[in-house]
């Protein structure tokens, strides 16, 4: 039987209309349209349960305490816990990246020894080996640089450096280093804290509380606290410093001055608090006296710094007349400050009668260390790493024979960095325990990566500027997700394996015993109900409710402490005042007027990749960063909107684009920290350059302590 | 043409017969053979019975339960089915093996298992079990818990999806006779 | 335009205090990760990059030392009067739920960018590049929203899946999903605003503090000239500030 044409025809029409009835043109439409919503290399979202648990940010200076939200156990996003004094539900543009930062491309994935220029992985076993014997030949020489402010894990740290025969135990210089220094000079004890959240006038010297000096979240969130929306704010904040900055933004009053003198600035306004009748009984009083009715009268501080006479009464006036004023002073850029602007900041505390008072500042305690042989953080605070890099870098000072850099990056993070390479070259074996293919790093001989914050146990005590004391627990959220260990642990092990006793085998024991002497600390207790602020107020604090307070601190909760040290002998040192607080000779060129913000990072971590939107094109623009001056101050170097210019300073060179921004003041070239790196990733790498490296260190007079306030520049 | 009409199949009518048996053809193709194109079969990781724990008294919710803060939890943990099968049994019974491979291979590695699921979504697609608790689960789930074997996986080759997600015309038409908002954002992000 | 306004019961919106904020910039990191949009490389390029919430520096144009700087953030402003959902040719993005939330769906977007053009807030962000993670770190996605693909208009939901997360979490709590408490339902950027800058509420509901503040002498709203009627208002005590919300004449 054949098939003829018509036949065939009816064949497929057939086949056609009956098709018609048949899922398939339909069904194959909508799923084709629906395969083109699904393209392989799209990521889905992951699916399952979600939950939150709590930890603390250690990558972040300001110490928030964080909301992590999981799903099906897997991290996904940072929040603030609104529990935690320290964050109250805010959280900072660097805290919020802890998560992703877990997946980061600079992330370090096991440990590694250098091979000539390049490294290869080798095992933990080999590398503790390795460890030992170099550090076991170095005995007597061994220094050590950390880069975390807060964490017990510096106990372990100088403890085993300190049985090895320490050339110095280091923090990473910042406000604190400062602060201490100051607080020494005076004769006071403690570490100074500033209660934000009870005060009402508050004036700041250069400080950018509001983005990189001390506790910046908890700071705002008490300034927010006082500024109802829409109605008459419950405070003054005052900003004394070069640039109209994130924190100068949003207050009250911006008035210009130079890094280099908010000392100056300080001294003026005592003059005005002096004559209005202010005194004190603290020693060096008379001498205080002396030395601001001698040099810093109204005219010697317009001379020095600009400031009329009537703005600094005005200034006086609000502080004499508010009930609970409160004087901050710090370094613009969260570093270099020197010791003799914040003696004079303190001052006016003292003569304003603020010392241990709601709204003042209070004399925090530091809270018991539990590792045998472990420096305070007041003596780790007292050492001087500029000076001893440059005196390793100029053959002044031997330079030791190992070094362990924990958390931090020196290479990066110092000023002068071409005398601080130099520096590190000359020390024969360096360990670098960072989570981050860093600078210093680089650098080393041996890269033994940290696991990051969510993913091991940690703490954080009192970071600097907190109003009280407080202490609360990073707990691992995940399991390392590559070969990395808590450097903690690391170093436990390697005491061990040197035969040092440091009293612990892990970590964990360490922060357990850290935990358990503060449940015997008097006047403590967990923050829920009553915060710590409320406490310095007045209200009674809550005793510390019996049971598990480790339990508590891994939910999230702050064991916190509202006390001081009983001061003996806090006096004015205006001597060092005197010596280190001179009106600067102008610069020929421009001065320097760096500034840090957190969603660039710090040194250790690098800009975090998510924040790189955050950063605006007016700080980094392609490959290049941006300074910011004054149209006046463009016009006398003559420069335009725009134009490429070549900084100098120190022996370096740096590349920027000119930004025509008016807030800042004649004769200052405002620049961004954080750019400029060399190592980390795709997201750092190549983003403009590091403006630090141009700051020169010198010695304070007075305090003999290095500081890098301001620079002159010369622009090209 | 006398001769090839003789042998043809029949003039109007073969060509009508043909017609039939093409649109015949086509019906049968479209309806059986299309589908078995079109989706794959795959089957459970683990031969889980809804029935041998429906038998022994537990609800569906004591393993599908919406969270305090109205989450639907999907389907237990690893960790929650260990409660009850955390060791192996050495039971050689099929159902006794069948928990032991559970066992061995995720409760001791501490995996989840990639249940393969019938009415997942897309990622596009936000469904609140919370709003529709009024409603029986066999409203849109396949009726399991009356399963002695779980049902195979279909999975769509284009799309990649579930025989058995719903369609969002289906959504639509139920929350039309219900009289609920059928605003984009009320089911997508 | 006006005429086809629709009022719903519920009107979320967003009340940003310019005076507290400081331009950190942890509500634009809050509202990256919360709303999976990938890390971008060369984020500096701000035509080409994604944002959906922007932190814009305004100055009030003098020279120092008379000048002043603020911050403003800025979502999407979820218009009462949308320009960009009546140039839609595809209803991909529509007003149309209770809440007065502008709704954007990312597949059925064909991608003509008349909503772009049409938006005088600048909210709305074309996905030139496919969206890439570095390795490892999709796990970090959230599950509550979608990953667009390139070639569509993705914009500011509010956090649309907050509030369905709020209104699941009233349920199972036996209230009333419909009348949540306030802050019950906030937008990631509010919720971690360390500064406290900015509220999120119900406007029409008397019991969530947006409905006052709202009523303030200092509260505006961007371009309101235009008759948008948007949902985010911004306060300022500086007049300034408040003048650049909109376009005035020099004599006015």
């Amino acid at each position: 039987m054949g098939l003829d044409r018509r036949a065939f025809l009816g064949l497929v029409a057939g086949g056609a209309v009956g098709t018609m009835f048949t899922p398939i043109p339909w069904k194959l439409i909508d799923d084709a349209a629906i395969w083109t919503q699904n393209w392989s290399w799209i990521p889905k979202v992951p699916k399952g349960q979600i939950d939150y648990v709590a930890t603390t940010s250690k990558l972040c200076p300001a110490s928030e305490g964080l909301k992590i939200m999981r799903v099906a156990g897997n991290p996904v996003s940072a929040a603030g816990n609104p529990d935690h004094p320290l964050s109250r539900g805010g959280v900072s543009a660097l805290a919020r990246s802890e998560v992703y930062m877990l997946y980061s491309p600079a992330r370090i994935k096991s440990p590694m020894k250098r091979n000539g220029k390049t490294f290869a992985p080798i095992t933990w076993e080999q590398a503790l080996i390795e460890m030992s014997e170099k550090l076991g030949a170095a005995k007597g020489s061994v220094a050590s640089i950390s880069g975390d402010a807060t964490g017990t894990v510096n106990e372990v740290l100088t403890a085993l450096v300190g049985k090895l025969g320490s050339a110095g135990a280091f923090m990473m210089p910042g406000e604190a280093t400062s602060a201490a220094k100051a607080l020494k000079l005076m004769g006071a004890q403690g570490q100074a804290g500033y209660d934000f959240e009870n005060a009402d006038t508050v004036l700041v010297l250069g400080a950018d509380i509001f983005e990189t000096w001390g506790t910046s979240t908890r700071n705002r969130k008490a300034f927010g606290a006082t500024r109802p929306a829409g109605a008459k704010p419950a405070s003054n904040y005052i900003y004394v410093g070069p640039t109209r900055n994130n924190t100068a933004a949003v207050c009250d009053q911006w008035i210009p001055a130079a890094a280099a003198e908010l000392g100056v600035v300080a001294m003026g306004i005592a003059w005005h608090l002096l004559k209005a009748g202010a005194t004190s009984n603290a020693p060096g009083f008379d001498t205080f006296k002396a030395v601001v009715n001698g040099g810093f009268g109204p005219e010697d501080v317009k001379r020095a710094t600009g400031i009329g006479g009537d703005v600094l009464a005005g200034i006086a006036k609000s502080l004499m007349a508010s009930k609970a004023a409160l004087v901050v002073t710090g370094s613009p850029f969260g570093q270099g400050m020197g010791a003799a602007p914040v003696i004079a900041g303190m001052s006016l505390n003292m003569l304003l009668g603020r010392i241990n008072k709601p709204g003042g500042v209070y004399m925090l305690p530091e809270l018991a260390s539990v590792v045998p042989g472990a420096l305070s953080r007041a003596a780790m605070l007292d050492g001087d790493l500029p000076a001893f890099l440059k005196g390793v870098a100029s053959d002044k000072t031997p330079a030791p024979k190992a070094l362990l850099v924990y958390d931090a990056n020196p290479a990066y993070g110092l000023p002068e960095a071409a005398t601080m390479a130099k520096a590190l070259e000359k020390i024969p074996f360096k360990v670098s325990f960072s989570s981050f293919m860093d600078e210093t790093a680089a650098l080393c001989d041996l890269v033994l990566p940290n696991s990051l914050p969510l993913e091991r146990y940690d703490d954080v005590a009192t970071p600097y500027g907190s109003g009280f004391c407080v202490y609360s627990l990073v707990r691992p959220i995940q399991k390392p997700i590559y070969d990395t260990k808590t450097s903690a642990d690391v170093l436990l092990a390697l005491a061990r394996k040197l035969s040092i006793d440091l009293k612990f085998d892990n970590f964990q024991q360490v922060l357990k015993e850290k935990v358990a002497s503060l449940s015997k600390a008097s006047g403590g207790f967990v923050a829920k109900d009553v915060m710590p602020w409320q406490v310095a107020a007045g209200k009674p604090a809550p005793a510390l409710v019996g049971g598990d307070l480790w339990k508590a601190l891994e939910a999230g909760y702050a064991w916190t402490m509202v006390g001081q040290v009983a001061q003996t002998g806090m006096g004015f040192a205006a001597e060092v005042v005197a010596k280190a607080a001179k009106a600067g000779k102008p610069a020929a060129g421009a001065t320097l007027a760096p500034y840090a913000q957190l969603r660039t990072g710090t040194p250790a971590t690098g800009i975090p990749c998510q924040d790189l939107t955050t950063v605006p094109d007016t700080e980094l623009l392609g490959e290049n960063t941006l300074v910011r001056l004054n149209s006046e101050t463009a016009k006398t170097l003559g420069l335009k909107k725009g134009q490429m210019v070549k900084l100098s300073a120190a022996g370096v060179d740096c590349q920027a684009k000119v930004h025509i921004f008016e807030s800042v003041m004649t004769g200052m070239v405002s620049a961004p920290l954080g750019f400029g790196h060399t190592a980390f990733d795709y997201f750092s790498q190549g983003k403009g350059a590091n403006y630090l490296s141009l700051m020169a260190v010198a010695e304070e007079p007075g305090s003999g302590m290095s500081m890098w306030i301001a620079s002159e520049v010369k622009i090209a | 043409m006398e001769e090839k009409r003789s042998t043809s199949a029949g003039g109007v009518g073969g060509m009508v017969l043909c017609t039939l048996i093409g649109f015949v053809g086509a019906l049968v193709v479209g309806w059986v053979i299309f589908p078995k194109i079109l989706f794959s079969e795959k089957t459970q990781p683990i031969r889980f019975s809804h029935t041998v724990h429906a038998q022994l008294g537990i609800d569906c919710e004591q393993c599908h339960h919406l969270g305090p803060d109205g989450r639907f939890a999907g389907l237990p943990t690893t960790e929650s089915c260990a409660e009850c099968h955390g060791e192996e049994t050495g039971d050689t019974s099929a159902n006794g093996k069948e928990i032991d491979k559970f066992v061995k291979d995720y409760v001791k590695t501490g995996v989840q298992v990639p249940w393969l699921v019938y009415q997942y979504q897309p990622d596009n697609v936000f469904f609140s079990h919370a709003a529709h608790r009024g409603f029986e689960c066999t409203k849109c789930h396949l009726d399991v818990a009356k399963m002695e074997n779980p049902p195979a996986y279909y999975q769509n080759r284009l799309s990649g999806y579930s025989k058995d997600t719903m369609k969002m015309w289906e959504c639509e038409r139920c929350h039309a006779s219900m009289g609920t908002s059928n605003a984009c954002y009320v089911c997508h992000k | 335009m006006s005429g086809q306004k629709k009022e719903f019961p519920i009107t979320w919106g967003m009340v940003i205090d310019i005076d507290k904020c400081t331009g950190c910039g942890a509500c634009m990191a809050s509202c990256q990760t919360e709303n999976n949009v990938e890390p971008q490389r060369d984020a500096s390029n701000k035509l080409r990059s994604t944002s959906w919430m922007t932190v814009y520096e305004l100055t009030n144009g003098k020279s120092y030392p008379d000048h002043d700087i603020a911050y403003l953030p800025r979502p999407c402003q979820q218009c009462g009067n949308p320009p960009c959902v009546s140039v839609c040719p595809v209803i991909a993005t529509e007003k149309n739920e209770n809440g007065g939330i502008v709704s954007q769906v990312y597949p059925r977007c064909i991608g003509c960018r008349y909503c772009v053009a049409a938006c005088p807030y600048h909210v709305r962000y074309f996905g030139w590049f496919d969206p890439v993670w570095p390795e490892g770190m999709e796990k970090t996605l959230s599950p509550l929203t979608s990953v667009r693909p390139r070639g569509v208009v993705e914009k500011c939901s509010f956090c649309h899946h907050r509030w369905t997360l709020a209104k699941d979490a009233a349920r199972a709590a036996g209230k009333d999903p419909e009348d949540l408490a306030d802050g019950a339902y906030v937008t990631s950027c509010v919720q971690n605003c360390p500064s406290g800058a900015l509220a999120f509420g119900d406007l029409k509901n008397p019991k969530h503090k947006v409905h006052e503040l709202i009523k303030s002498p200092y509260a505006y709203r961007l371009l309101e000239r235009l008759g948008t009627d948007t949902q985010v208002y911004y306060i300022s005590r500086r007049e300034w500030v408040r003048k650049l919300g909109d376009n005035y004449l020099k004599s006015e």
